[in-house]
């Protein structure tokens, strides 16, 4: 088979594959629009295109943003977990190794508990105040571990332990503001680490648009320095990467996405870890298709998530946290058996 | 193309591992590196490859200080084939066009791809292209690695111990292969070989080491068994036929 051969097989699996998971996304996309605290109705479709005044509200204000915040919150973590799991080397790495979640939900505890901050009078206040806090802490915990690791330059095992000192530190910081509240502020800090979609609106979807775009073409570019990293660092410096700056700049970027979804929706489990792992599965390796994919089934797992979330014991909407866990979990089992299986 | 070494040390904490290196190259040459276990072989590639800190104006290639050049410069110039590496689950393809990327970057050229078909039928490699490299065998896989060094265009290729794992006629493959671009391409390899029977062969030049130490630097022809002797510290004598040395290790039976 000469190279031109193998390079159209390639391309036409990776162009199956992204044609795939882009009717996912629609299916998904749909199925969230035409969905209530009634159920599912497909008879709801052709409201979509009518201009029929209180469904377009009820879409346009409900309905839309959560959906739209589901598919980027997942492509957020999506990319991300295939940023961490590229630059510590490690397929068990995720969004959250570094310590992010636990760090942002410190951020969120001490915004709630110290600054009173989940009173409803200062409604607009309050929408922004606590994300700020999370986003500040998990973006101290990712610049902590960078300072970290250029002290032992970048070494992807220290890197992984720091992670993992650091989330225990904030997590029990969180603890300890926990045990001295009130038992309301207290539920409200436990409630906040639920990851839940429902807070979505238009201003918070436009800054997960710019980040996810911005980060995404910045990590993109750097695809093929991923692939060089698979080979071991010192192999990694003679296909040229600079391997501890590159190291530094994804783990920045890989971070910001988690820290800026985390921050305004809570943990949610899973989808970074395993998003990835669906498209190395299918495809492979290869971070050219890779780190878009991963995003694109990031996006994919949590609209779907999202949706039975929402379903599964409706009209009682579960958070999608609890969920993506919980369906991801068998998922990833299934797919290294049935992987297994095919060699 | 002149390369040059001069005075090489590398310490770690106290143990020298390097002790005053000094020594130069040009076009074609190919040399062995060969010596006991822990005598800084591969910790000499690694400082070629600048992999292991160095200093200014140690190793130069044509006055060119390899400490100046950014690693994407450097990836130009020399390749390097460690002696373990990691194996990602990327293709034959994949690791090929990862060699091109210090040229294009994201998006490679008609011209890469022409280069890399090339060598793959060079390397019959083309059945093999499609293939994750965990899949491939030993002697495959090498030849893949190999040819994805040569696809940087190095002016220097480092080889750790390429032929360690490979059945006899892999090593005779592999080593022919190196030898031959080698020669026509006028590059400079450095290739660390434990079988000193393919570093008499193959190479046309022996650089001993011994305890972090250049003990000899010779031409092969100029290669005496004192030498050998005094590398490894056994009994060696060397034999002549059909113009091939031969080397044989003396030993006792009980």
């Amino acid at each position: 088979m000469s190279v031109y051969k193998a390079y159209k097989k390639r391309a036409l699996k990776q162009k199956t594959f992204t044609l795939f998971l882009l009717f996912a996304t629609l299916f998904f996309l749909w199925l969230s629009l035409i969905s209530g605290y009634n159920g599912v109705n497909i008879s709801d479709t052709f409201k979509l295109f009518n201009t029929d005044e209180q469904f377009f509200t009820i879409v346009s204000s409900i309905r839309l943003p959560r959906a739209l915040a589901a598919l980027l919150v997942g492509m957020l973590l999506g990319l991300s977990g295939v940023v961490m799991q590229g630059i510590l080397r490690n397929s068990l790495a995720s969004p959250f190794t570094l310590g992010i979640s636990q760090a942002a939900g410190f951020g969120a505890a001490f915004a709630i508990i110290v600054f009173e901050n989940h009173n409803a009078g200062l409604e607009t206040l309050s929408l922004w105040f606590v994300p700020f806090c999370a986003f500040i802490a998990s973006m101290l915990c990712s610049l902590l571990i960078i300072f970290l690791g250029k002290k032992v330059k970048m070494s992807p095992m220290v890197l992984i332990l720091a992670g993992v000192g650091l989330g225990s530190l904030f997590h029990s910081a969180t603890m300890f503001l926990q045990y001295f509240t009130t038992e309301i502020n207290a539920a409200a800090t436990l409630f906040w680490t639920f990851g839940d979609l429902s807070k979505a609106t238009y201003n918070i979807l436009f800054i997960l648009s710019i980040t996810l775009f911005f980060s995404l073409i910045i990590i993109w570019s750097s695809h093929w320095k991923f692939d060089a990293l698979g080979f071991g660092d010192d192999n990694a410096y003679n296909k040229g990467v600079n391997v501890n700056s590159f190291r530094l700049w994804m783990l920045l970027f890989g971070s910001l996405c988690t820290a800026i979804a985390v921050s305004f929706f809570g943990i949610i489990g899973f989808i970074g870890l395993v998003a990835p792992h669906i498209v190395k599965l299918i495809l492979g390796n290869s971070h050219g298709a890779l780190i878009p994919l991963s995003a694109l089934s990031g996006g994919v797992l949590l609209l779907g998530a999202d949706f039975f979330a929402r379903m599964l014991l409706y009209p009682s909407i579960l958070p999608v946290g609890i969920i993506t866990s919980f369906i991801g979990a068998p998922m990833l089992l299934y797919l290294l058996i049935t992987h297994k299986k095919r060699q | 193309m002149k390369f040059t070494i001069k005075n090489l040390n590398f310490k770690v904490g106290t143990k020298e591992l390097l002790k005053n290196i000094n020594m130069t190259a040009s076009s074609g040459d190919m040399i062995s590196i060969i010596g006991p276990n822990g005598a800084g072989k591969s910790t000499l590639l690694k400082h070629i490859a600048t992999i292991l800190p160095t200093h200014k104006e140690i190793i130069t290639l044509d006055g060119i200080d390899l400490f100046d050049l950014t690693p994407r410069e450097l990836a130009k110039e020399i390749a390097y084939l460690s002696q373990f590496s990691e194996i990602p689950n990327i293709s034959v393809l994949e690791t090929l066009e990862l060699a091109r990327r210090v040229y294009s970057g994201i998006k490679l050229s008609q011209q890469d791809y022409s280069m890399i078909d090339s060598i793959s039928q060079e390397f019959e490699l083309t059945k093999l292209l499609e293939r994750k490299l965990a899949t491939l065998s030993g002697g495959e896989a090498q030849k893949v690695m190999i040819a994805a060094a040569l696809l940087q265009e190095p002016q220097i290729l480092l080889l750790d111990e390429p032929i360690s794992h490979l059945d006899p006629k892999n090593q005779l493959e592999v080593l022919s292969i190196i030898k031959k671009v080698v020669e026509s391409k006028k590059i400079i390899c450095f290739i660390v070989l434990h079988d000193i029977q393919h570093a008499i062969h193959y190479a046309s030049r022996l650089v001993m080491l011994k305890q972090g130490s250049l003990l000899y630097d010779v031409y092969v022809a100029d290669l005496h068994s004192n030498m050998l002797e005094e590398l490894f510290d056994v009994e060696v004598s060397l034999h002549k036929s059909n113009n091939h040395t031969f080397i044989y290790y003396a030993h006792k039976h009980n």
